[in-house]
């Protein structure tokens, strides 16, 4: 790794690691594409899969052999040659096949030989449905011909962390992963990101619990910022919208930091951006709800990709949560946090809409004591 | 649930240490709500346990690998047929087999796929490059992922791709031209712009780095720098410099000149031997405490056992040595003298496994610590309740949710839990 780092014989918007492997060099995402597209032929990396005759016959050229020999080639190199098995004695590939002489095969076995030893004490529900985000959008064609996305766009990976990291979650990072195209702008970025914090509802409703809240946070407090390379993007789209990056620059000006630059989030696109890949950056909402985010993969648009562009950002990871049941029943997601509660076992605590009125309220509605009620969003609602 | 306390204690930590002057809101009842929302996130075990699992699986596919390309390397062939014949022999497709979950077999796709791909580029020999290239093939095939995991190839890498290609061309390789051909027409790459994707873990990188290290790429640099005709120059110079400062001093030998000692070329030469002797145990050390850990035997093995493994761990460092020896033909003579000594070393100190087994064999690896776990005050509640004699015990016993679709009087054996050792 050393070596290529090394030598200058590489472009200067050829992304190489800065240091252990953990991240890369700053580079600038618009001319990394254009350094792919540059090097690479364009059948290479276009939608279409060229068919076997056409196929043949480049070859042909290319190894300067008569069409024969080519054919010869073919059946030697077919795929049908790396089957261990013979057609008629079809194995399962569920099942680890006895007797495995590959290191892989011996611990997988050694694991489901475990495993079997273990009472099951989970029934993973999600997990099915989990594994259709990966496959719901492979090679999806948009309806309208003029949202496909072109050849040779460019797809970034986000990790976007959830926020407030304890130290139990330092080992886990629960995060979710977006998909973007270079070509989109942050704010769509902005707006994909699903966090629980906009979805709050602020206000004290102990009196007048069927009173539907209008406007979550969202509505209220607009304003954000990312934070990549030395610069905060700010959100200015509203005119509600403040730089609340503010305090942070000042902050950093009296002590001594190099000078911080902004710049509008909805002027950039990510090929204007220049940023390590692996890098830990930021995203910074609702004031304070805080998320780190890493840029960790960057490649050229696969046929097998979604190709609607209007389905960009695409959500292809998330981390579950847990939800919190009601403190009563345990058995429904909580709507209603309580403080000064005197009939709580805690403070604060939590209710599911139905034992937070059986407790609080007589049948007519009243208010039975004196409490404070607010509304509760359960992290798990995005599961 | 976070006790209140701890929440109180996050809250006050948090509002000490923040600006909170950037608080858009500036609504207090709010900032409080969403610290204890975000304080109560809990992610599903499950989840994290996955990731760490695939991990494990590092090893013995480099060891498969290895096995395989090694294999391959003593045909002295770079023909696919002998490949294919090896790949079928060694029933190498089945090692996809027996993932039952789909998001697994993807992620177990992409680091057979990840791991292979290194044996395809540089430093390694022409001869291992092709053998890494049909091996790509070979996985690439027969995964049973869907959609079919991509091989990632960066930007960095693609020249030393087309320089392959090259010279498989003019040396008329057609085999290998062709699957590559093959492979890039299938459109079987990702295109990226780093090897493997990047997420800033710390600390799980260096668990895992000690052992790629020694398997991959060990250090040569002293070894490069430090050549025989080197050595000579050197000590022709010294000789040289020697006579001149005798020259000029040649009545009273001055001992302010003694600016370099006088063994140096022996020295230079040790301490080179020397590294090298070392790096040699050291990488076989750490390679045969993963191999008699990750071996299927039980503790108890008996002598024939024992024999088989060390032969199984000398057969692997010979391996080793033979890929190694390749790709860096072009490094030391003074290695290949010392070759048959480390041969004995290796085998004096492979007798016995190094490490205790229960270590797990990554050195540094942390011991994790057990999770502290609360009761909850449903159950403390209902502790309570049967104490008081209020209930039957059977209360205490949630209902799985699984148990649900069977008999009542279908009675599981409860397993003892015991921690799986990797
Ligand atoms: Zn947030
Ligand atoms: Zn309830």
């Amino acid at each position: 790794m050393a070596a290529s780092n090394a030598d200058g014989t590489l472009g200067e918007h050829v992304p190489r690691y800065e240091s252990n492997d953990l991240n890369s060099q700053v580079i600038h995402i618009g001319s990394f594409r254009n350094s792919w597209l540059e090097t690479l032929p364009p059948d290479l990396y276009s939608y279409e899969i060229k068919s076997e005759e056409i196929e043949i016959a480049q070859l042909a050229e290319v190894l300067q052999i008569p069409t024969e020999t080519l054919n010869e080639l073919k059946d030697i190199c077919s795929v049908d040659s790396l089957k261990s098995h013979p057609d008629d004695q079809p194995v399962d590939s569920n099942v680890v096949p006895p007797n495995p002489d590959l290191a892989c095969l011996r611990l997988r076995k050694k694991r489901q030989d475990y495993k079997k030893t273990l009472v099951r004490d989970l029934v993973g529900r999600h997990d099915t449905y989990s594994n259709e985000m990966e496959s719901v959008h492979m090679g999806l064609m948009p309806e309208d011909s003029t949202s496909v996305v072109p050849e040779g766009e460019i797809i970034l990976s986000f990790n976007i962390v959830y926020p407030i990291l304890f130290e139990r979650f330092k080992h886990v990072r629960a995060h979710q992963t977006m998909q973007v195209l270079g070509s989109q702008n942050l704010t769509e970025l902005r707006d994909a990101i699903c966090c629980v914090s906009d979805l709050q509802v602020f206000g004290e409703f102990s009196n007048m619990p069927d009173a539907t809240p209008q406007y979550i946070s969202k509505d209220h407090y607009k304003s954000a910022f990312f934070y990549f390379e030395g610069v905060f993007y700010n959100d200015t789209r509203y005119p509600e919208c403040r730089d609340i990056s503010e305090t942070t620059r000042e902050w950093a000006k009296t002590r001594d930091f190099p000078e911080f630059k902004t710049a509008k989030m909805e002027d950039m696109t990510f090929y204007d951006l220049r940023m390590k890949i692996g890098y830990p950056y930021f995203y910074c909402h609702q004031g304070d709800c805080e998320h780190v985010m890493v840029l960790t993969d960057i490649r050229l648009i696969h046929p097998d990709d979604c190709r609607d562009r209007t389905l960009y950002p695409l959500l292809s990871h998330k981390h579950r949560v847990m939800t919190r049941k009601c403190c009563v029943c345990h058995l429904y997601i909580s709507r209603w946090i309580t403080t000064n509660d005197r009939l709580a076992p805690m403070d604060p605590c939590l209710f599911c809409d139905k034992c937070f009125r059986m407790l609080h309220y007589d049948a007519q509605g009243n208010k039975l004591y004196d409490f404070q009620a607010y509304v509760y969003v359960d992290p798990g609602v995005f599961n | 649930m976070g006790s209140p306390t701890s929440v109180l204690l996050s809250l006050s930590l948090k509002s000490c240490c923040n600006t909170s002057s950037y608080v858009d809101t500036a609504t207090q009842t709010l900032f409080w709500l969403r610290l204890f929302v975000c304080s109560s996130l809990r992610v599903f075990s499950r989840q994290i346990i996955m990731s760490e699992q695939l991990r494990k699986f590092e090893e013995p596919l480099k060891t498969d690998l290895e096995e395989l390309l090694g294999r391959f390397q003593r045909t002295t062939s770079v023909r696919y047929e002998d490949f294919s014949s090896m790949w079928r022999d060694m029933k190498f497709g089945d090692i996809f087999h027996g993932i039952q979950n789909l998001k697994e077999k993807n992620a177990f796709s992409r680091i057979a796929l990840n791991t292979a791909t290194a044996y395809f580029l540089p430093p390694y020999s022409f001869q291992v490059r092709v053998g890494g290239l049909y091996v790509l093939y070979g996985l690439y095939h027969s995964q049973c992922s869907l959609p079919k995991q991509k091989i990632r190839l960066a930007l960095k890498d693609w020249g030393d791709v087309q320089a392959f290609t090259q010279d498989a061309l003019s040396s008329q390789h057609y085999d290998v031209v062709y699957i590559l051909h093959k492979l890039l027409g299938t459109k079987a790459f990702h295109f990226t712009a780093m090897p493997v994707p990047l997420a800033f873990l710390r600390d799980k990188k260096n668990q895992v780095m000690p052992n790629t290290e020694a398997v991959a790429k060990p250090s040569s640099r002293p070894q490069q720098l430090v050549t025989t005709e080197m050595l000579e120059e050197v000590a022709n110079i010294h000789q040289h410099y020697k006579q001149l400062k005798a020259s000029v001093s040649a009545q009273h030998p001055e001992a302010s000149l003694n600016l370099v000692r006088h063994n140096l070329v022996p020295k230079l030469f040790n301490s080179v031997m020397s590294f090298s002797t070392w790096q040699n145990i050291h990488t076989q050390g750490g390679e045969a405490s993963v191999q008699s850990t990750s071996l299927d035997e039980p503790s108890t093995s008996s002598s024939s056992n024992q024999h088989q493994q060390q032969q199984e761990c000398s057969r692997r460092a010979d391996l080793l040595a033979s890929i190694k020896a390749r790709s860096y033909g072009q490094v030391v003579e003074v290695a290949k003298s010392r070759r048959h000594r480390q041969a004995e070393l290796c085998s004096a100190g492979d007798a016995g496994p190094r490490e205790d087994p229960g270590m797990g064999g990554v050195p540094g690896a942390i011991p994790r610590r057990r999770r502290r776990f609360h009761n909850s005050l449903r159950y403390r509640t209902l502790r309570r309740l049967y104490e008081t004699g209020g209930i039957p015990e059977e209360f205490l016993t949630s209902t799985k949710l699984w148990r649900l679709s069977k008999a009542d009087q279908e009675e599981t054996t409860r397993a003892i839990k015991t921690r799986f050792k990797w």
